[in-house]
């Protein structure tokens, strides 16, 4: 409980000091010849009150010396976050991220459920087989947001540092399956990423922000919402937010699943689809990002190995318990606040000063 | 708290300076009582007399006196305002229980018999609980016809009020009220291997759809040793009616064109508690003071030790400002002390 006890023996002073005062208590008043004290003078409350600035002193000193010796319990819960940086994950989840050109393990999978894969690698680390040449640690100590869009943008959850949590809802998205939902709005959805990202600074237990950067994700062009993508990337520059794109899918013709036979099968389509690379570039430029182009789930991963390398971060964080310090740290307990001890002490001391100036001033001192 | 932070140097409570009022009105003080005493004595003695009469007061210890006070003060102001440098090795095992808040959000909750209603209650009850915490891991599963876990056991506590403030009753799909299979799914989000120090603390008004909760309470307190503690919300005698969603807050559900009064249903819940060795708490429509919940039940489960963590901290340096401050209160005591009276003074009191 206390970190250096022996500063406790200071508290023997207490009684020596006491003693000192009473010993050479006396009426402290002038030479003066007078008849006064001969009357029968009733007691006021101010002179029934006399001991009460010396207590305080007394109390005070009591306070400061338990507090030297540094009393201390492991309750405070404690966020270390310094420097990180804040990633919002912006995914695109229209009907075209069914496309099944992509593969995990040499099955085909659709767009969407390569990127689940290779994002939750970034974000979480490559923990499966140490055969391969891990270039993804986990973006353990980066906040970390997650944004779907398709025709409208949703922000899934808040720029956290509970990464499971974000993974699991990451794996908990869907294409969209209803006509009305479906599109591409591209603007939309990086200017919800930007309002998140900026108004990161008001949340008050995370620290600085260093750098704040946005990952976007996309196979199309923009075809829904109301704010072009190029307006919304001029006001992500303007908030100083980078802003990595990523194109997703082969050129020209795509294979989307159709229905499923009756023994498994997929029968699959080749459509035309068009990626909107001038945009995507655009925006990355102007933000000071870069863009990337996604033809396969390998290339997928290497570009989040290359955004992992550019986005570094000085300093983990980590939510832990840490010593409280009584003196200087309130504290809780069954469930009343107690102030710090040094609080009680400054208190009394000031107290005393103005009582001492004020109802208990003396002619003589 | 907001913290000034370098790497190297940190003011942890820059807000303590606010202590620094106290002190200028101490100084402010001490001037005006200096200024009266001049002026008192000038009114009670002539300034011969004032030498002949003074005799044991000195002009320099008084003035010293008050200045011991105020560098008192200025120093304990210092050290409260917690300077913190120099990075110092710490090891400290972390150590806690796994709670698991199961929140029923289904439509019933929304009765205003409790005000604002009994979700938000609930919400509020939980987050003073969390208030009372360090060291816990929890975590947060609706239900109301079905059950999903919608945070899973972490000790990020602000990211859990945060998203806790978000959920409703459309986060599920599937209304109704099924607290068994609530219970079965709250038990699987449990992230230590040794069970018995976990507990369930459900919020709920109670109504059960046959789920059988009382013998899903015991199969996972007889598996796996977790505690359930279910909190009952809502007036169990007269009921409340559940508002409508989009009304303006005259419509009310119907059944069968009569007006729906959900009442809190106490005896499934403390069924619950009793086949799980827990306790059940019938809020009712009162305030339950969290912390005496937490400190009563919770607090007494016994702590698991989650791993030793290792951390690289700035040091609290706040002893530096207050080793000088005990010196100059003590110089300031001794200086307090009166001289004993001289020999051959010109009176002495009998």
């Amino acid at each position: 409980m206390f970190q250096h006890p022996w500063f406790l023996i200071l508290l023997l002073l207490a009684p020596w000091l006491i003693w000192m005062s009473l010993r050479n208590r006396r009426d402290q008043g002038l030479r003066f010849s007078s008849v006064v004290s001969e009357l029968e003078l009733p007691t006021t409350w101010r002179q029934r009150l006399r001991w009460l600035p010396p207590a305080l002193l007394m109390a005070a000193f009591v306070l400061m010396v338990v507090s030297l010796a540094r009393p201390r319990v492991g309750r405070e819960q404690t966020l270390v976050q310094t420097e990180g940086i804040a990633i919002e994950l912006v995914v695109d989840r229209s009907g075209s991220m069914m496309a099944l050109d992509f593969q995990i393990d040499g099955d085909h999978v659709d767009r969407l459920e390569a990127l689940k894969n290779v994002a939750s690698k970034f974000v979480l680390g490559e923990q499966n087989d140490e055969s391969e040449t891990g270039q993804l640690k986990g973006r353990v100590s980066d906040l970390i947001g997650l944004i779907v869009f398709a025709g409208y943008a949703d922000a899934i959850t808040p720029l956290t540092l509970d990464h499971s949590y974000l993974v699991s809802q990451l794996n908990e998205t869907r294409i969209v399956n209803e006509r009305s939902e479906d599109g591409t709005a591209i603007g939309d959805a990086i200017s919800l990423g930007v309002e998140k990202l900026s108004t990161l600074d008001e949340r008050s237990s995370e620290g600085e922000i260093e750098s704040k950067v946005m990952i976007l994700l996309t196979d199309g062009e923009n075809t829904a919402g109301e704010i072009e993508p190029i307006q919304a990337a001029e006001l992500a520059a303007a908030m100083d937010i980078k802003i990595y794109t990523v194109g997703m899918g082969t050129k020209g013709r795509a294979p989307f699943p159709v229905r499923r036979t009756a023994d498994g099968q997929v029968l699959v389509q080749y459509q035309m689809v068009n990626i909107d690379e001038e945009t995507l570039r655009e925006i990355a430029e102007k933000t000071g990002g870069q863009y990337f182009r996604a033809t396969d789930t390998a290339s997928l991963q290497g570009i989040y190995e290359v955004i992992n390398r550019l986005e570094k971060t000085k300093i983990e964080a980590e939510s832990f318990v840490d010593y409280k310090e009584l003196a200087i740290q309130s504290h809780r307990y069954f469930g009343s606040g107690f102030p710090p001890l040094l609080v009680c002490a400054l208190a009394c001391l000031l107290a005393r000063a103005i009582l001492v100036n004020t109802f208990f001033r003396q002619m003589v001192d | 708290m907001k913290a000034n932070r370098m790497d190297s140097f940190e003011i942890s409570q820059l807000g303590n300076l606010k202590w620094s009022w106290g002190l200028l009105c101490v100084v402010i003080l001490m001037t005006h009582a200096a200024l009266w005493k001049t002026r008192a004595r000038r009114l009670f003695a002539s300034s011969e007399m004032i030498k002949r009469m003074w005799i044991d007061s000195s002009p320099l210890r008084s003035f010293s006196r008050k200045c011991c006070v105020v560098l008192t003060i200025v120093l304990l102001v210092l050290s409260l305002m917690d300077f913190r440098w120099g990075q110092v090795q710490r090891e400290l095992p972390q150590r806690g229980i796994e709670v698991m808040f199961l929140l029923d959000v289904s439509k019933s909750m929304l009765a205003e018999d409790v005000k604002p209603n009994r979700l938000e209650r609930a919400k509020q009850m939980i987050r003073d609980t969390v208030d009372e915490m360090s060291g816990d891991r929890i975590g947060l599963t609706l239900f109301a016809g079905e059950a999903r876990q919608r945070i899973p056991m972490t000790n990020h506590y602000e990211e859990f009020k945060l998203t806790l403030a978000e959920v409703g009753p459309d986060d599920l799909t599937t209304g109704g009220s099924r607290l068994g299979e609530a219970i079965r799914v709250a038990a699987d989000g449990f992230l230590a291997k040794r069970n018995d120090h976990q507990a369930i603390v459900i919020f709920t008004d109670g109504e059960d759809q046959e789920s059988d909760p009382v013998g899903m309470a015991k199969e996972v307190f007889e598996d796996r040793g977790i505690q359930i503690f279910p909190i009952g919300l809502g007036d169990f005698r007269t009921g409340g009616r559940v508002p409508l969603v989009g009304s303006d807050g005259d419509r009310y559900l119907q059944f069968k064109g009569e007006q729906v009064w959900s009442k809190l249903d106490g005896q499934v819940l403390s069924a619950v508690a009793q086949a799980s060795q827990g306790e059940y708490i019938p809020a009712g429509t009162k305030l339950v003071k969290m912390a005496d919940f937490y400190y009563g039940y919770l607090a007494a489960i016994e702590q698991l030790e989650f791993e030793k963590a290792s951390f690289s901290r700035l040091e609290a340096r706040y002893q530096w400002f207050l080793a000088p401050a005990i010196l100059t209160l003590l110089i300031e005591w001794l200086l307090s002390i009166p001289k004993p009276i001289q020999e051959g003074a010109d009176f002495v009191n009998p």
